[in-house]
């Protein structure tokens, strides 16, 4: 077990980490076993490893060195835009171009924030945090489980960060060293998104809106080319809520 | 890393925070509104679909019977049977390993 140590006083990593959740937890919300939620997270360990890995490997072919594969993980944090720019990076685009894409491609992140908005953390850093850290798979994962408290949000969104930039550095590092005799694996993400998306559908209130949004999307998918599809249906989906809520309110 | 490498790195941290962080500057008001609130429950229902096909590969539509199309099929038959978010990612996951490394 490792020991961290706070002040003078060695804590064993089990403590250290009930001083941590302390630091955002409120009294009225029960804490979940940290064991718990890294059973929770292990099907992004596994997406995160198998893209990470391949992340880090294509980066370390096109010359970047490990920390500026390690920085781009840290501070961006985002694998699908991270995955795109990896061609921009040898044949750079116009800025603009590249502007426009990456806030195209990112623009669904304000959806998953404004949803988590309405979870109070403590302090300013830890809320700040942990929209920095906001996934797609860590968002997929808070919805299917909407009973974690905000220092368990916190931890499981943290572990999810440190699995990504693991995984891109490690993949870097090993690179072509390290052969995967199993196919098939990347496919852990899309049972991860899923599996969340069975549940709307089985769920009576949410039925017809994760369908629908299944079905624009998969045509838009389907006819179209991926930043194109990615913003017809954003804006198609966007546009249809907004009827949706529009016409409840009125 | 050259110049051109840098400005990237910028932008993506730039539209990847932006999105992130926008909602923190909303007022509390505008947070407890119930069109809000409505909004917030049909969002992710509709964007849970759009994540499948981000996270499927792009050659999933050129042929029918995918190995990624066999493993949701399952999935769903996982979903109805037992109702385990794990049993379900796991059975689907496992399945598409099997065709794909083995068939």
């Amino acid at each position: 077990m490792g020991v961290l140590y706070h002040g003078t006083t060695p804590l064993t990593s089990q403590s250290a980490l009930d001083t941590l959740c302390s630091m955002f937890h409120t009294k009225t919300q029960k804490k979940t076993p940290f064991l718990q939620l890294l059973s929770l997270s292990w099907p992004t360990f596994l997406g995160y490893l198998f893209f990470g890995m391949s992340y880090g490997y294509l980066m370390n072919q096109r010359g970047i060195p490990w920390w500026g594969t390690l920085l781009f993980s840290l501070l961006v944090f985002g694998g699908s835009i991270q995955m795109m720019a990896l061609a921009w990076l040898v044949h750079p685009l116009p800025l603009i171009q590249t502007t426009l894409i990456a806030f195209l491609v990112n623009a669904r992140h304000v959806f998953y924030s404004l949803k988590r908005r309405s979870i109070p953390l403590k302090s300013k850093l830890s809320e700040l945090w942990s929209f920095f850290t906001l996934s797609d798979e860590t968002f997929t994962t808070l919805e299917m489980n909407p009973h974690l408290d905000s220092s368990s949000i916190l931890i499981l969104s943290t572990l999810h960060y440190l699995y990504w930039s693991g995984a891109t550095l490690l993949g870097h590092l090993l690179g072509s060293r390290l052969t995967i005799q199993l196919q098939g694996l990347e496919f852990i993400l899309t049972a991860l998104f899923f599996s969340a998306f069975l549940n709307q559908v089985t769920s009576s209130k949410t039925s017809i809106t994760a369908l629908m949004g299944l079905i624009i999307s998969a045509v838009s998918f389907m006819i179209l080319p991926l930043v194109a599809a990615l913003t017809v249906s954003l804006i198609s989906l966007l546009g249809l809520t907004f009827i949706m809520v529009y016409r409840r309110s009125s | 890393m050259n110049q051109s490498q840098w400005m990237i790195l910028i932008i993506l941290i730039v539209s990847t925070s932006v999105p992130r962080l926008l909602p923190l500057m909303m007022s509390k008001d505008t947070l407890l509104s119930s069109q809000l609130q409505h909004f917030n429950t049909i969002m992710p229902a509709m964007l849970s679909g759009l994540l499948v096909m981000i996270a499927l590969p792009s050659s999933f539509f050129d042929q029918w019977a995918s190995p990624e199309l066999m493993g949701l099929g399952f999935m769903i038959c996982l979903h109805f049977m037992f109702k385990k978010n794990m049993v379900t990612m796991l059975g689907g996951t496992l399945l598409v390993v099997i065709l794909k490394t083995w068939f």
